[in-house]
């Protein structure tokens, strides 16, 4: 790195610690109160001794009543989670978990409908409709959704976006967001997706955890080939059940963890592999 | 760079003197590295100034002593990040460099002449994801936590932004082929 800017003048070896110094005051400052920051925010960060991964294993529900939904009885796009084919979604339209919005906002002829939101044991579920009077570009949005927690950043966040194009001008979007425990039970979520050409839709919807959600703890531990791996509990409601785990391992390189790729097995008492699953 | 895990330690519970001994064992690399992304000494020097008062504010959170270098430079690149995407300015590279790099892991066509044009026609969070990984080393969690987006999302810029390299430079590839 230093042989990159070697044709540059020296180290200014003063002028760094003079700006380290200044730092170091800065927060002692602000530590004592003299100063107010324009925001506070507590920064964690993963990176140890251990390199911890912390997962969430989601099994759809296996004894999810069959879909009886009539199609005639669902408009063109009646709900993105009833259409999709998530089976934790459709169940979860199916026993009226959802909250449903429908707020819609229109800039340069694209409508964005928020549609639907679930906040289950998992995942914040949020379901997009978007029409266009023009055809869009595939990855017009980009990857999704920015999110906000009662109107402040959050530190971290997991989780997936996915358009469906339902025709040329019309498509809908899900994204999910993995629950951590900066998220409390209810709260303003704050959503802004963005368009190629600049567009912002921002949204902003209360919203509350579903209820009924029958939490085990199970702190179980294994070490197996120096991966430590903890379930720490289970999660069940009428939209599935969900494993939560920890891994940790030594490494030197963070990239070098396997805990990203453990793969949980669920069995039921007769030793039956439930399928139909899904992790983050 | 590993520190003497007692004064890392004495740092954690507040003591300044040790913190600031910590950093000037680092200055150099906080100062090459800052200076990487802007290219400018006063601008360097502005992020190594806050990326110490945040340092010090969030360093009894630090879990595990003997990380403390890493730990640091995460909290120099979020910062150098954060005052780039403030001013509206691209992270820089060296073409060549990032070239080597993306050559050597075989992601795109050999003698991809035209990577700077390429990448200058994607979109600034591919662009930013590509250099970070390629040319600055990060890794997709790291770049997700500078860039506050989930892990998923960068992983899908990385995909979208190499696919659309590939596809720009064959052509550009095939247009050279044909004018020659």
């Amino acid at each position: 790195m230093k042989e990159q800017f070697d044709h540059l003048d020296g180290f200014p070896q003063d002028e760094v610690r003079l700006a380290i110094r200044t730092g170091i005051a800065q927060a002692q400052e602000q530590m004592d109160g003299k100063v107010k920051t324009p925001y506070k925010r507590k920064i964690t960060y993963l990176l140890s001794s251990v390199a911890a991964v912390f997962g969430l294993l989601f099994i759809s529900a296996q004894y999810s009543p069959a879909i009886a939904t009539s199609l005639s009885k669902i408009p063109l796009i009646g709900s993105v989670f009833g259409d999709s084919d998530l089976i934790g979604l459709q169940n979860a339209y199916q026993e009226g978990l959802i909250d449903e919005i429908g707020e819609t906002q229109t800039i340069n002829g694209i409508s964005v409908t928020l549609n639907e939101v679930l906040y289950d044991q998992s995942n914040i579920t949020i379901g997009l409709i978007i029409e266009s009077e023009r055809e869009l570009g595939e990855h017009y949005f980009g990857s999704g959704m920015d999110i906000t927690i009662n109107g402040k950043l959050p530190k971290v966040v997991t989780g997936s976006y996915g358009e469906e194009m339902i025709s040329s001008t019309t498509r809908t979007a899900i994204q999910m967001i993995g629950i951590n425990e900066e998220m409390p039970d209810q709260f303003e979520l704050g959503l802004t997706l963005k368009g190629e050409k600049g567009e912002k839709w921002h949204f902003s919807t209360p919203i509350k955890k579903i209820k009924d959600i029958k939490t085990i703890p199970v702190q179980h531990e294994q070490t197996v080939d120096g991966i430590q791996l903890k379930v720490t509990e289970v999660s069940i409601s009428k939209t599935g059940v969900s494993v939560s785990f920890e891994s940790a391992e030594k490494v030197d390189d963070f990239d070098k963890t396997r805990g990203n790729y453990i793969d949980l097995q669920v069995v039921d008492q007769d030793g039956n592999k439930i399928k139909n699953l899904s992790g983050q | 760079m590993k520190h003497d895990i007692e004064l890392v330690e004495k740092a954690i519970k507040g003591d300044a003197q040790a913190f600031e001994q910590l950093l000037f064992k680092e200055e150099q690399m906080l100062y090459y590295k800052a200076l990487s992304y802007f290219g400018r000494k006063e601008d360097a020097l502005d992020v190594i100034q806050e990326t110490t008062c945040k340092a010090f504010l969030a360093i009894k959170d630090l879990r595990n002593p003997e990380y403390f270098s890493t730990w640091l430079f995460r909290i120099l690149i979020r910062e150098c990040y954060q005052l780039l995407k403030k001013r509206d300015r691209m992270i820089p590279y060296d073409e060549m460099e990032l070239l080597r790099k993306m050559e050597h892991k075989q992601e795109l066509p050999s003698d991809s002449l035209h990577l700077g044009e390429a990448l200058s026609k994607l979109n600034e969070s591919y662009q930013t994801s590509i250099i970070l990984f390629y040319y600055h080393d990060l890794s997709i969690r790291d770049i997700a936590e500078v860039m506050g987006k989930p892990v998923g999302t960068i992983k899908t810029y990385l995909r979208r932004a190499k696919k659309h390299l590939k596809n720009e430079l064959e052509r550009s590839y095939k247009f050279n082929e044909r004018t020659i």
